[in-house]
């Protein structure tokens, strides 16, 4: 009888609580503000009362900043720096040795120019995917972070993790607003609403082999055009060095599937990960099919089993963490792109690495595969946005956290090259300095591989306009069964990839069953209802 | 009896609640307080509107977990797991515990319950570091083995099954030496007059054993039951994430509620559905103490957890 | 006691020396048997970390290294700060986690154990709800992290091990063994009820004092999961979560070796792992011997009252 009492008490206090904390919500929010930054109010992301709060409202809502109080932003083009604040950056990977001092040098001008100082923190790959969520979620304030199609950085925005930056930069950050080609401007747009700024470089994402030259002439090869050439190159290492893996960390880019379909020219019309959907890029009025139950597939899933059972690759690939072996020495080829490749030649001009293309299309890449954010829990989004604009145009900044400081982490050859000094200490564009790359402030590194050139240009000249680009799926109609999916993904088709399935019939039916009764079907109306919808309006 | 208000006993026991009240506060901050986050489970999340002022949208967040039977999958393997888990470990501690006692080598019976103590002090991450050390194909210890015996290499990530064995081994592992020590100090508070009026009747160990040791440690074992029935619904995650990590072929065999909620967290990086999933993992456990608890209050008032 | 005497005398009695010595063989091999496998895995770690990379890649970890080398621990202690400083994190954390920690959860027991103290029921169940019902990583995140603002701080590293219910309890076990006149005489000799805590009850039960002081420095030593969670300085990473990122990514290794200035080519990568795992667990070991006495010590007492 007591118990029970107690029980009801304890339940009623947990509702209470979450009433109560529900009902101050703002309140502790803006107290949170005035504690963190003092004075400056009005920004936290719980005054907000719907995603669609006006930018403008932002804006004003922003300005009146520390004592002076500047309160109408658009009358007046002086900025009050008056306040001394402190910006957060997240960025991917890990820093470099000599990041510190790197920052430091950079803090010094930051004082000088904004009357701000950075610090920038790491998270790392090993954990980016559940860091991600949880640092958005978690309001805790961030001014910059880094943001990419592979950081979901679509869906986030849909969900409000990002401020609206179109009217703040016009003020804030006009000279970057400007570099936004008008097509990435339209990518990178969701509903009306700018909630990051595309790094303006383009690139060509496209995956190849990377693969050692030196082995290719031991083993008399002369190139790689598909998968079957990368067999035959993965045999002959089994044959005659099988100290190397020959396929090293084939695991962090999910495997040959993608390729497999690359080279029939399908293209992942989701760009999520784990996603079987796929077009046809050589139909004008494309179907979403799912890899899963196209005709090559089987024969596909047979072959990995032969390799994976050849030895190609280790028979503990999903538990397998390195991705570095390559560079170590531990493997003969890796599967990344373009500049992968010049990294690993650059640390090896010896093995004279070589790289190949398989797609059949290669297209730019989206604009949003780079570019940086300022999350909604920012405090100092204006300060936030003048320092994104140092990045992208001033060449001093930029250097610093691109290439480290001149004369001790590299030096300006007299033909206008870059030449890394201390490769160990800060390598060049090695620390997740990709949201704000500038090509115009950009040099050519001395000892990238003679033909990085000729790739590029081979690349560009096959490089088709992707007609899909601007299409951003919105998962939320179907995001149980998206979920459902991904888990299916990884449980029953990673291990086909692989070849650990005994019978890949047998695998590739329950694959296609699991599936099916994850809800692809779902998926497939409702993503083909938007790309309809897309292709109607982009007509 | 104590028919006092709480403003009495509040004077009368000042000090002591005065005592109480950090480990009070501390608990209410770390633990009563985000559990008003529990309303996420409900709530269509956005980050800029935060948990409260998200809109709710019903048992949606609910779907995916139990979508093509997820739910119920790991479900079961949390369950089976750890009655496995528990059974195993206790059964191998019993025994431990009854031979170490009944050894005469008083050298040997140290030496050797110092080493079987040893793995509790090992953190799960190591226990990681163990497991890839000894079954990766390529390099582990296991085919290395093998191979210098002139026999065929096995591939464990290729059968799932094998992986309850391992994780059950190594559950063992690390608490058995633990565990024993529990029941040892168990069998010591035996009153030896029992053992020595058995000997002069001339019974043999077997027969001391059966028939002395282990009705007399019963209840302790009982009680290790119970202490453990409160967690079987909670997977130990470190141990599951540490052994088995992200292996999509091993999930069907291995996959508990703890493991797919980090993971549901890292693949979807959606924040609600996992929410929903701790949810329902709460509430099953919360339903299962009481039902296991109210039944035990009835036939065994005395060993009732509260 | 006695009805449990009851032995069959009609059952065979007489072999009783025969089946002694079966029942030692058997005991003997059991508890060897489980020793090595306890002490294996660990054999097989530091054999891998004594090995020479290449001979690791082609012939795998083996029992003994199959080609000794120094080269792992060599690239690790070149540039040591960031292991020296990984220490330095998880000793504080356990010192002052495992200090405070105990303190708290005696002087809290003590209170639960007190007759006089009307609440002391209530205040056990609003302990134990906590592990049936939690808010989940989620919510507990983002309160910490929003609320409290511990990201990067070492707060968030030993404030969630601070007070662990089951100790809580177990240390309840412990003080219950003291006789209650203790207490009661002392209050008639007009001592408040701290000082009858601090100078009667506290020296009272140093054997589990020392029990729950160990389970809670194992705790934070071998915490990894929070420091996942709140810590993204890699200054600020403990050891056990220093080593965990070495195995997760590659990244970490080459940090690692940066640091030390070693080229990439001729990282041990496979070896560097082990050795990592080796220098985490090395305190461990080598405090083991001389803790595990008080622990058996603790636990055996705390088994006999409980």
């Amino acid at each position: 009888m007591r118990r029970s009492n107690v029980m009801t008490l304890l339940l009623a206090a947990v509702l209470v609580m979450a009433v109560a904390l529900a009902g101050c919500g703002n309140n502790a929010g803006n107290s949170n503000a005035d504690a963190g930054n003092g004075g400056n109010s009005g920004t936290s992301g719980n005054s907000k009362t719907d995603g669609n709060t006006g930018a403008g409202d932002k804006a004003s809502g922003t300005t009146d900043n520390g004592a002076a109080g500047t309160g109408n932003a658009a009358a007046t083009t002086d900025i009050d720096l008056s306040k001394h604040v402190n910006l957060t950056m997240y960025l991917i990977g890990s820093p470099a040795r000599d990041y510190d001092m790197v920052l430091a040098e950079l803090n010094k001008k930051l004082e000088k120019d904004l009357n701000a100082t950075l610090k920038v923190n790491w998270v790392g790959w090993a954990d980016y995917g559940t860091q991600y969520p949880l640092l958005l979620a978690s309001g805790e304030p961030i001014d910059l972070i880094y943001a990419s199609t592979w950081t979901n950085f679509y869906q986030n925005a849909r969900k409000g993790a990002f401020m609206d930056v179109k009217d703040l930069a016009k003020k804030y950050a006009p000279k970057s607003l400007a570099q936004i080609t008008p097509d990435f401007y339209k990518q990178t747009e969701l509903d009306g609403h700018l909630y990051a700024i595309p790094s303006e470089f383009y690139q060509y994402g496209d995956m190849g082999y990377i693969v050692r030259g030196d082995l290719m002439k031991k083993y008399g090869l002369t190139s790689i055009d598909n998968i079957d050439d990368y067999g035959k190159f993965m045999d002959a290492v089994v044959k005659n060095d099988p100290q190397l893996d020959p396929s090293g960390d084939i695991s962090s880019s999910g495997g040959l599937e993608s390729y497999y379909a690359n080279s029939q020219g399908y293209y992942g019309i989701l760009s999520s990960q784990f996603s079987p959907f796929y077009i046809n890029m050589d139909d004008a009025n494309p179907k979403i099919f799912n890899l899963y139950e196209t005709d090559g597939i089987l024969d596909y899933f047979k072959k990995m089993k032969d390799w994976g059972d050849k030895g190609y690759w280790s028979k503990s690939i999903l538990s397998n963490k390195d991705d570095k072996m390559l560079t170590e020495g531990k493997a003969a080829s890796k599967l990344h792109n373009q500049d992968s490749w010049s990294g690993v030649y650059m640390e090896h001009p010896d093995w004279d690495v070589q790289f190949y293309l398989n797609s059949k299309y290669t297209y730019k890449t989206q604009a949003m595969q780079d570019g940086m954010a300022v999350p909604a829990s920012s405090k100092n989004p204006e300060r936030a946005l003048m320092l994104l604009e140092l990045l992208r145009t001033d060449r001093s900044y930029n250097n610093l956290l691109t290439y480290g400081i001149e004369g001790k982490h590299y030096e300006i050859t007299a033909d206008n090259k870059l030449k890394p000094l201390d490769l160990d200490g800060f390598a060049p564009d090695g620390y997740c300095s990709w949201g704000f790359k500038a090509p115009e402030l950009r040099y050519d590194v001395v000892g990238t591989p003679p033909n990085n050139a000729e790739v590029r240009q081979r690349l560009a000249d096959r490089a088709r306009e992707n007609p899909y680009a601007l299409f951003t799926p919105d998962f939320e109609p179907v995001k149980n069964e998206m979920a459902a999916v991904t888990n299916i993904v990884q449980q029953y088709s990673f291990p086909l990839n692989y070849g650990y399935v005994k019978n890949p019939e047998d695998g590739l039916k329950t694959l296609q069953s699991k599936i099916k009764a994850a809800g692809a079907e779902k998926i497939m109306n409702e993503m083909q209802k938007q790309l309809d919808a897309f292709l109607a309006a982009n007509k | 009896m104590n028919k006092h208000g709480v403003l009495y006993e509040l004077r009368k026991n000042r000090t002591l609640f005065l005592m109480a009240l950090p480990a009070v506060l501390l608990v209410f901050l770390i633990s009563y307080i985000p559990m008003a986050g529990i309303i996420l489970a409900f709530k269509d999340y956005r980050f800029d509107l935060g948990v409260f002022g998200s809109h709710w949208n019903g048992f949606e967040n609910f779907k995916y977990f139990f979508n093509s039977g997820t739910g119920l999958r790991v479900t079961r393997n949390t369950i089976l797991y750890n009655l496995l888990n528990l059974i195993t470990s206790q059964l191998f501690a019993v025994m431990i515990a009854i031979f170490i006692h009944e050894m005469r080598g008083k050298y040997f019976k140290k030496v050797s319950q110092s080493i079987i103590f040893l793995p509790f002090f090992i953190s799960w991450t190591i226990v990681g570091v163990f497991v890839y050390n000894i079954f990766n194909y390529e390099t582990g210890t296991l085919n290395s083995v093998l191979k210098a015996l002139h026999m065929a290499p096995v591939n464990l990530y290729e059968s799932p099954s094998i992986w309850i064995v391992i994780i059950c081994f190594f559950n063992s592992w690390k608490w058995v030496g633990y565990t024993s020590v529990i029941y040892i100090a168990s069998i010591l508070s035996i009153d030896s007059e029992c053992f020595e009026a058995a000997e002069i009747d001339g019974a043999n160990v077997f027969q001391k054993v059966f028939y002395i040791t282990i009705p007399s440690i019963s209840p302790t074992i009982f009680i290790m039951f119970l202490l453990n029935i409160g967690r079987i619904l909670r997977g130990d995650f470190q141990m599951f994430y540490q052994i088995v990590g992200n292996n999509g072929q091993l999930f069907d065999s291995t996959d508990v509620i703890d493991t797919f909620v980090f993971r549901s967290l890292l693949t979807s990086g959606d924040i609600a559905m996992p929410a929903a999933a701790t949810f329902y993992q709460s509430v099953l456990c919360f339903v299962i103490i009481m039902a296991v608890n109210g039944f035990i209050r009835r036939t065994r008032p005395d060993n009732a957890l509260f | 006691m006695e009805n449990k005497l009851a032995i069959d005398r009609k059952g065979t009695i007489p072999k009783t020396e025969g089946a002694n010595l079966l029942f030692n063989l058997i005991s003997y091999t059991v508890v060897t048997v489980a020793a090595i496998l306890c002490l294996l895995p660990f054999e097989i770690l530091i054999s891998g970390s004594f090995t020479d990379e290449n001979a690791i890649a082609l012939h795998g970890y083996g029992i003994l290294p199959s080609k000794f080398s120094l080269e792992a621990y060599r690239v690790l202690f070149k540039f040591p700060e960031a292991i020296i400083r990984a220490y330095g994190v998880s000793i504080f954390i356990t010192v002052v986690g495992t200090i405070v920690g105990l303190f708290v959860t005696s002087m809290t027991a003590y209170v639960m154990n007190r007759k006089d103290f009307k609440y002391r029921n209530k205040l056990a169940f609003f302990f134990y709800f906590t592990t049936l019902f939690n808010g989940g990583i989620l919510s507990t995140y983002i309160f910490f992290v929003k609320y409290l603002q511990l990201k990067n701080d070492m707060l968030a590293l030993i404030l969630p091990l601070l007070i662990n219910v089951f100790y809580l309890i177990v240390m309840r076990t412990f003080i219950s063994s003291i006789p209650d006149s203790i207490s009661e005489s002392a209050k008639i000799d007009g001592a408040g009820d701290f000082t009858i805590f601090m100078k009667l009850i506290l020296p009272l039960t140093k054997p589990g004092l020392a029990t729950i002081g160990l389970f809670y420095a194992l705790d934070y030593w071998n915490d990894w999961y929070n420091a996942m969670l709140y810590i993204t300085d890699v200054n600020k990473y403990p050891l056990q979560y220093l080593l965990f990122s070495t195995l997760q990514s590659a990244e970490a290794i080459s940090r690692i070796s940066k640091m030390a200035s070693v080229a990439a080519i001729s990282v041990p990568t496979l070896s560097l792992k082990l050795a990592m795992a080796v220098i985490a667990t090395g305190p461990i070991i080598l405090v083991y011997p001389s803790v595990q006495k008080y622990f058996v010590k603790g636990l055996t007492v705390g088994a006999i009252k409980g």
